[in-house]
């Protein structure tokens, strides 16, 4: 297996059967995302994206073909190593923010680490670290009612940066946030990925996070549609 | 694969417990108050069986038992209870559907789900018993001393003490088995897509 992938996908495809009839959210979809990568996959609604995205982060199940995360099947994984591989594999952020609404900042942003069983000064003091990278490190101890929008987005960058992931999975990420603030969760992200080497994959419908990309495919009916190359990956991360 | 997770601790998961009991603070008192009412119940009627429970001699202790027809009551307020709070937990799994699917996704294992939901089980059952069994102290105790003109024996009250807390832990528990299971078998996937 080449080792330059952080992900790849084979022949991958998800099909749905809704009131007798199949829906094929994912129809053979062969990707490979390289370390470093920013890549963007643009699609309208119901093309897919979020089926992709569950798929490789080992979310839900394929119908046909395989994923692979740092050359791990992870077909091959049991339930209790799947969760190990989503802990410390993956970063996951979401279009709906998704924190724990009962957890302040850093506690939010401390969880991941809670699962991988990191002790609590070390898990305390990187927590800080990031919410302090992602422009939040006056607002540790507010909770996610007390922080806007664009701010809660900042914490799930942190909390997806927790346990050093190979690459982070973003859904839409600016889909419930005004112009502006989406321009900043965008630049934010692209400062983690030329600034740490951070691989990303983000599936959006935002023109805006076509700019930043390395590589942009479009998918729709479940099949890639084209893909536009914008530059090359700039660095590539050490592992 | 490398290394297994490590054990969370307990202290971890007491916070991520309790924070959560503060913010549902009028379900959480609801379901304690529950308790409090089947623990209280049982308790007094074990106080007060007093006068026709063999009396003890010197120090030789024996227990305060309840009749058939009050183990009858208390058999069916109790299950009242236990359905009250059973209730109360899944309602409490469905507001946190999201929340439960988001943590599963960020790699809590189901068993963590599980502690969580029986931890707070637990502090439930405890602050319940402790609440039932005091009030039943301080109601039956007037009508004991008009009876017998002193308190009951220690060892009578350590002894209903300890059936109090048994049956508020128990009932608690038996109530969120399911829900807690119910929870820890959340798909992350169904629970992202849902909207609220
Ligand atoms: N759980 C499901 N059951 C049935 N159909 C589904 C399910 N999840 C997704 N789909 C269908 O799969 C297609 C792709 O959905 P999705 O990946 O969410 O698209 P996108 O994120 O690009 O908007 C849509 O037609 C959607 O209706
Ligand atoms: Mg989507």
């Amino acid at each position: 297996m080449s080792s330059d992938y952080a992900v790849e996908t084979i022949d991958l495809a998800k099909y749905y059967t809704l009131g007798g009839t199949m829906i094929k959210a994912l129809d053979g979809i062969n990707l490979q995302i390289f370390r470093g990568e920013y890549l963007s996959i643009m699609g309208p609604s119901g093309a897919g994206k979020t089926t992709l995205f569950n798929m490789i982060g080992g979310l839900d199940k394929p119908t046909r073909g395989k994923v692979f995360i740092d050359n791990i099947d992870i077909s091959k994984l049991d339930a209790y190593e799947l969760a190990w591989l989503r802990c410390r594999k993956i970063g996951y952020i979401f279009q709906t923010f998704n924190l724990i609404p009962v957890l302040t900042a850093i506690e939010n942003v401390t969880l991941p680490m809670i699962f991988a069983g990191t002790p609590k000064k070390i898990r305390m003091e990187k927590a800080r670290k990031l919410l302090e990278m992602v422009g939040l490190g006056d607002r540790l101890n507010h909770k996610p009612s007390e922080l806007s929008g664009g701010q809660q987005q900042r914490v799930a960058i942190a909390r997806a940066l927790a346990n050093n992931p190979s690459i982070i999975l973003a859904d839409e990420p600016t889909g419930n946030l005004d112009l502006n603030t989406g321009l900043e969760i965008i630049t934010l992200l692209k400062k983690m990925n030329e600034e740490q080497g951070i691989t990303i994959f983000c599936a959006t419908h935002d023109y805006k996070i076509v700019e930043v990309s390395n590589r942009i495919i479009w998918i729709r009916d479940g099949k890639v549609e084209k893909t536009e190359i914008r530059g090359y990956v700039k660095r590539k991360r050490e592992v | 694969m490398e290394s297994a997770f490590a054990k969370l601790s307990l202290k971890d998961l007491l916070h991520i417990v309790l924070e959560n009991m503060r913010k549902r603070r009028s379900r959480i008192l609801l379901t304690i108050g529950n308790v409090f009412l089947g623990v209280a119940l049982v308790s007094s009627m074990m106080m007060l069986s007093y006068s026709y429970t063999p009396k003890t001699t010197g120090n030789v202790f024996k227990p305060l038992n309840l009749n058939d027809y009050q183990i009858w009551v208390t058999i069916i307020s109790l299950t009242v209870c236990v359905i009250t709070i059973f209730n109360s937990m899944l309602i409490s799994v469905t507001e946190r559907y999201k929340e439960i699917g988001t943590m599963k996704c960020l790699g809590a294992k189901d068993s963590l789900i599980l502690q969580l939901f029986i931890f707070e089980a637990l502090v439930i059952g405890f602050i319940g018993g402790l609440l039932g069994f005091s009030i039943a102290f301080i109601t039956t105790m007037p009508m004991i001393l008009l009876q017998i003109g002193t308190l009951l024996p220690l060892q009578n009250y350590l002894y209903v003490m300890s059936l109090s807390f048994a049956v508020a832990l128990l009932i608690s528990l038996i109530a969120t088995i399911y829900p807690a299971y119910h929870a820890s078998k959340i798909n992350p996937v169904d629970a992202l897509r849902f909207e609220v």
